[in-house]
Order: C-alpha cells, then structure tokens, then sequence
C-alpha cells in the first residue's frame, strides 16, 4: 500500500493562473535575454560550446605535425668543410681543399648537379 | 511495471510530440512559443530540485526563474539538446546552491507548536494557501535528503530507481529516506493537519 502523503499544495503548477504568470514571465525575459546579447556573443557561445572538439582537433593536428617532422626525408646536410661554410659550392671546396684541378667531365657534371639539386658531384 | 531508471529519466528528458531537442532549436530560432512549451514541461522537476537544496518555496521560486532565464539565454551552450532536462537541472541546482549560500533561508515558526494549536480548534477549514505555507514549513525541517527523496518521490513522481540513480545511493536507501521523511512530516504536521487536507 502506497501510503504517500499528498503534496498538491505545494505543485506548482497546481494553481493554474499563478503557474501562467510564472511562466509567462520566464519567457518575456528569456527572450529578452537572448535578444539583448551583444552580436559577438553567439559565435563566441559556439566557440565555447565546441571548445573541447576545437582543442582535440588542434591536438590532432600538432600531433601529426610533429610526427611528419619527426618521420620526413631528412635534409642532405653532411660535415661542412671551412670551405663550403664560406659559401663555397661543394665540389669547388673539395677540390680546393685536395689542391688539384678538375676535368672537364667532372666540371660538367658539377654544374649539371648544381643545375638540379644541392647535393654535387664528386670530385 | 516501474521503468528502469534510464528509462525513466530519458522518458522526462525527451518527452514526444515535440521533442525537446526540436523545442530547443525553434527557440535557437526566436519562438517564444517553443520556449514556453519547454518552461511547462520541466518547471516542476526544476523546483522540486530547488526546493529540496533551499528548503523554502518562495527561494526555490527566485532560483528557479532566475536559472530558467539564464538557460535561455545561453541556449547555444547545451550541447546535448535532446538531454536539455540535465543540462537544466544542473543549472537550477547551481543557482539553488547559491541563493542558499548568500541568503539565510527565511523559516517560519515552529511547526510542533502549531499544529496542537490546529487540533484543539478543529475543525475550521484550512485554505489551500495555508495548507501550502504549512507543507513547506514541514518540508523545511527534513534532512536535504529526506526532502529530495519526498519531493522527487511524492511530487513529481520519480521511481526509486531513478531517485537513487539521481543521488548516487541504493535504492533501499532511497525507499527508506522516503519512510523516514513521511514519519516525520505526518510528526511536524499532526494528524489534524493532513486530515484537513485529505478531506478538502
């Protein structure tokens, strides 16, 4: 047996026109509310409601930007001699260095590298 | 047969025709009358919340339409529109929180001295304002808990199962919270009292 004490007096929708009242101003000024947000406020409000989407995805994204420089093809960089860190092409600081003079083969495949990448050709 | 309690709470919380999502995005559009649908149909959930923090009606009033007001004007944050419910409820229950932190909640005489007062001069008829005024004076002088169990349990009809979900406790708790809270109300009130009312 249910023996519960009856609590309509205290419902407050139980009295129906001061229940309309209520609710009747609850929404004038819910309304209004809204109405008088500044016009910034809504994409602002949507920022803040997909602020945790926002933040996993530029976590995503720092993540993947890393691991591609972690994982890319690494640059050709080799010991520089004195030479080369002057600015001296490649093969010209080589053959400075070993103090010889080069071929013509060796001259033309030098500047044939030159022409299509930095790593040069071997003296 | 009593429904589970997600059952339960997804039934308040996505009542039909409309559903609370389609009232949330009409209102997002500016229809106060979607609005309007959405304030009747969890008004009294919202002050049985209130009411159970604060103790005291004419408060849990205030914070009710204090929270309801400012749910509507951040609608855009409810992220969950078809769970609107919960994302209400917790805000009332802030707002209650609050008001009880800044206010001292008014309390009104002693009701153990009243109602042998209502007895010995019985049977005079008891207006549904006094009844009300009497009730809430009762109900303030439970437990928070006892209070939110009676509340959700007698007034807006919760199962225990959702009630214990709700309060994170068992449900033979709750099914006792809700044993202790009748006895001591049917105490506070007198037996003259809840006659009055049962009759009228």
């Amino acid at each position: 047996m249910d023996d519960r004490i009856d609590l309509s007096p205290i419902d407050p929708a139980g009295d129906r026109d001061r229940f309309d009242a209520i609710v009747t101003r609850i929404v004038r000024e819910g309304m209004a509310a809204r109405a008088a947000r500044p016009a910034g406020a809504v994409p602002l409000l949507l920022v803040h409601r997909w602020r945790r989407e926002l933040l996993a995805l530029a976590a995503a994204i720092a993540v993947l930007a890393g691991g591609s420089l972690l994982t890319g093809p690494a640059r050709a960089t080799g010991p520089r001699s004195p030479v080369e860190s002057l600015g001296v092409p490649g093969p010209l600081a080589r053959w400075a260095e070993q103090n010889r003079v080069p071929t013509v083969g060796e001259l033309i495949n030098a500047m044939a590298a030159g022409a299509t990448g930095p790593s040069g050709a071997e003296p | 047969m009593r429904p589970t309690p997600s059952a339960h709470l997804a039934e308040v919380q996505a009542r039909p025709d409309p559903p609370d999502a389609e009232l949330v995005a009409r209102t997002l559009g500016g229809d106060p009358g979607a609005l309007e649908t959405l304030v009747r149909r969890h008004y009294r959930t919202a002050y049985v919340t209130a009411l159970a923090v604060l103790g005291n009606g004419v408060d849990a009033e205030d914070a009710c339409h204090d929270a309801m007001v400012q749910a509507s004007a951040r609608l855009e944050e409810c992220r969950e529109p078809h769970r609107f419910g919960g994302w209400l409820h917790t805000i009332v229950r802030n707002h209650a929180r609050n008001l009880l932190a800044r206010r001292a909640v008014r309390e009104g005489p002693p009701l153990d001295a009243v109602a042998p007062a209502v007895e010995a001069t019985a049977p005079r008829r008891l207006d549904r304002a006094e009844l009300r005024g009497r009730l809430e004076r009762a109900i303030a002088m439970l437990t928070p808990v006892q209070r939110e169990v009676l509340l959700r349990h007698d007034l807006d009809d919760w199962p225990h199962d959702a009630i214990a979900e709700s309060l994170g406790t068992s449900v033979g708790m709750s099914r006792q919270h809700l044993f202790q809270a009748r006895k001591r109300l049917r105490e506070i009130l007198g037996t003259a009292t809840l006659e009055e009312y049962r009759d009228g």
